[in-house]
């Protein structure tokens, strides 16, 4: 057991406090971009920053230019629970969509395997709030045309997620000109910007329903924490769906 | 050169197809130009691409970058001359498409791929060359810059089937030939390519680099990283020496120059030495690789990590999740949000700074006006949110057409339901009502006498007392 010098174990706690503050850059913190560095080439500070991470439900993700990628545990004060994220009260195919609207931003982002192993340093695509949703919505209905079940069959919470989608407007004014929340388009432009306080995607304008860009940030976050717990979620549900079938 | 020179028609036709397909973007980007919703007659989207590798690779060299914007605002006046018609903005599209289409944003900025026919002795086999052109890179302090790939300056630098180090070797053997025959105009030309190899190589060992320290599990350190250092090592090596003599060679030439060629011999010089600064800089990189690795396999034996390959996140996870029931996808929203969004710091209650804030004497205004956080707004019966000019002006209507005799509110609201009026001009004429009642300064107000009847008002919107309403006579 390596004891740890309390001066290291600050260091590791500021490095942590520096990665939480949304926008703060190395180039712009001197402090930060030392304590990065000795991340990087000092093994004590590695396992001590790592560990107090762990001791805060957190997760040294990586590093980009731009500073150090955090993950939140499931189990942590830092995780976004949906109860925080929306505070009003949340139908079951609400929650659906938001959870599928996380799947969907992803998903265009980083489609396949390999576009999850560019470079730590390459920031992503640019893209559109309009993009993600006709996106969503092509999806789903190309999966409608495959269908061959009847709609009206089982309750709502038995019907398949697609065609919840296809029900949902993609986008409502509200009386003042903005975007019903509840929307399809409410929802993805919600999810953006909650991604973008954590500086993992960046607003470019206005255009086309909001235009965003995915940063190097989100891809680690998505590589590192999300791809694979995604995947084996999702799957830890087929066998349930596939049983109630048969029945 | 370490190209073999091919011994059969096979391997000629498949070194000169490759070389060939490598170029296949650029003119893909050409031929759907007529199937955008924009009118691009007259552009050649090729030019405009290559100048922009071109102007990337410039700041590249530089240490710098060039932004999009940048970069675009640098082609704009290049479409204008091939388009004069078009307006600014129109230009500006042009420009925009040109890199958005280098990035390969159209795919997702996923790798280009170009399939060919290779010929394997006998057989012919179908392969893929897979490349990407430019890249956006994450800077320090927020910025984003363009950066050109290593493909690309192969494409720009025409010498598309040779490797690097090779390119390298050749250039500088030219170079020093016509620095030694006195050829300083070409010698200048020559140097620009070399240039643009060293940054090429720089991409290459750079990207080599960070493949390797991002997932230590995936490359062969022993046989084949080691194996790359050290060639990249003696290569660098080799390199500075020659660097080193060209420079000799530069100096004692501008010693003797006269003023006609000292202007491009001092250029020359600049041009070396910048690339004899980069071979040391990619030198001293290589040094401390081992020892990087060797942290990186300490570090990552101890990641949590579930498997060496990515799920595709569209065909494996969103188009699986679509299928699922949708209170089953439900039940999985909290975890799916847990993974996807970033930490969220819970805000901390600091006791001293709240009473601070409770204490503190109210501060005065500043009339600016607070929009109301999008996130929560929910679209409510919208029958029922607003009324229109239509209905304010009904509403003026009933009041002005009521008889100059006391009537109850709730006899009045009644008879008006009677007659078939919408639930929301009632609502809209019990709120100018009450308006009127509370506000005894209201022009329309002196024309009414309104008072409290001492019994309770029972309608499905409004309840309170019931209302004596009486419209005054104007007096003549």
């Amino acid at each position: 057991m390596t004891p740890f010098h309390f001066e290291t174990i600050e260091s590791a706690a500021r490095l942590v406090a520096f990665g939480l503050t949304p926008g703060l850059k190395p180039a712009r913190e001197p402090a930060y971009a030392q304590l990065i560095e000795r991340y990087r080439t000092d093994p004590t500070m590695r396992h001590c920053t790592d560990a107090v991470a762990r001791g805060l439900h957190l997760a040294v993700l990586g590093f980009t230019p731009q500073g150090v990628v955090l993950g939140a545990n499931e189990d942590g004060p830092f995780v976004h629970k949906l109860a925080d994220y929306r505070r009003t009260t949340l139908s079951v195919e609400d929650r659906m969509c938001h959870g599928l609207v996380q799947l969907a931003i992803a998903a265009w982002c980083f489609p396949a395997a390999q576009d999850l192993a560019a470079s730590d340093d390459s920031a992503g695509l640019r893209f559109s709030t309009n993009k993600v949703v006709a996106y969503v919505v092509r999806l789903s209905e190309e999966l409608q045309r495959r269908s061959q079940h009847d709609p009206e069959l089982g309750s709502p919470e038995l019907r398949e997620a697609w065609r919840a989608v296809l029900q949902r407007p993609e986008t409502r004014a509200t009386p003042d000109g903005r975007r019903a929340a509840s929307t399809l388009h409410g929802m993805v432009e919600y999810a953006l910007e909650v991604l973008e306080k954590g500086s993992l995607v960046r607003r470019l304008s206005d255009d086309d329903g909001g235009t965003w860009q995915a940063l190097a940030a989100y891809r680690i976050h998505v590589r590192e924490l999300a791809a694979h717990d995604a995947f084996t979620l999702v799957q830890s549900v087929r066998p349930a769906r596939d049983a109630a079938a048969q029945e | 050169m370490s190209e073999v020179a091919p011994d059969n028609w096979q391997d000629a036709v498949t070194r000169r197809l490759r070389t060939l397909v490598r170029l296949g973007p650029l003119h893909r980007i050409e031929a759907v130009k007529v199937h955008r919703d924009d009118d691009l007659e007259g552009i050649d989207l090729r030019a405009l691409c290559l100048r922009a590798l071109d102007l990337t690779i410039e700041r590249m060299g530089l240490g710098t970058g060039m932004t999009h914007d940048e970069l675009c605002d640098e082609l704009e006046p290049i479409v204008g001359r091939m388009r004069p018609d078009l307006s600014p903005a129109e230009r500006r599209g042009v420009a925009e498409a040109a890199v958005l289409d280098l990035l390969n944003e159209r795919d997702r900025r996923r790798e280009f791929r170009e399939r060919y026919a290779a010929f394997d002795g006998e057989r012919v086999v179908h392969r893929e060359i897979c490349l990407r052109l430019l890249r956006e890179s994450e800077l320090g302090d927020g910025t984003i810059v363009l950066k050109a790939t290593t493909e690309a300056i192969n494409i720009y630098a025409g010498m598309l089937e040779y490797p690097v180090e090779d390119a390298q070797i050749a250039e500088e053997a030219v170079l020093r030939s016509q620095i030694h025959r006195g050829l300083i105009a070409d010698a200048v030309k020559t140097a620009q390519r070399y240039r643009m190899r060293s940054i090429e190589y720089e991409q290459k060992i750079q990207a080599y680099l960070e493949t390797a320290r991002r997932d230590v599990t995936q490359v062969d350190w022993i046989h084949e990283v080691l194996a790359f250092l050290a060639g990249a090592r003696a290569h660098l090596e080799d390199r500075q020496r020659h660097d080193h003599d060209l420079l000799r060679s530069i100096e004692d030439r501008l010693d003797a120059a006269g003023d006609s060629d000292a202007g491009a011999l001092a250029r020359l010089r600049d041009t070396v030495e910048e690339c004899y600064r980069r071979h040391m800089q990619l030198h001293g990189r290589i040094i401390p690789a081992n020892q990087d690795y060797l942290r990186e396999q300490d570090r990552q034996v101890f990641r949590p990590r579930l498997a060496a390959s990515y799920p595709d996140l569209e065909a494996d996870v969103l188009r699986t999740a679509l299928e699922l029931p949708a209170g089953a996808l439900a039940a999985l929203a909290d975890g799916l949000l847990a993974r996807f969004q970033p930490p969220r710091p819970p805000p901390q209650l600091r006791l001293c700074t709240l009473i601070d804030k409770l204490l503190a004497p109210r501060r005065a205004s500043d009339d600016t006006e607070v929009a109301p956080e999008l996130a929560d707004l929910e679209t409510v019966d919208a029958t029922r949110t607003y009324f229109t000019a239509d209905d304010h002006a009904v509403v003026e209507d009933l009041l002005t057409s009521l008889p100059p005799q006391e009537l109850l509110l709730s006899t009045w609201f009644a008879e008006l339901r009677a007659d078939g009026v919408e639930a929301r001009l009632l609502r809209l004429l019990g709120l100018r009502l009450l308006a009127l009642f509370g506000n005894p300064d209201d022009p329309l107000a002196r024309r009414y006498s309104i008072r409290s009847s001492g019994r309770q008002f029972i309608d499905p919107d409004f309840s309170g007392d019931d209302l004596v309403l009486l419209r005054k006579v104007p007096t003549p």
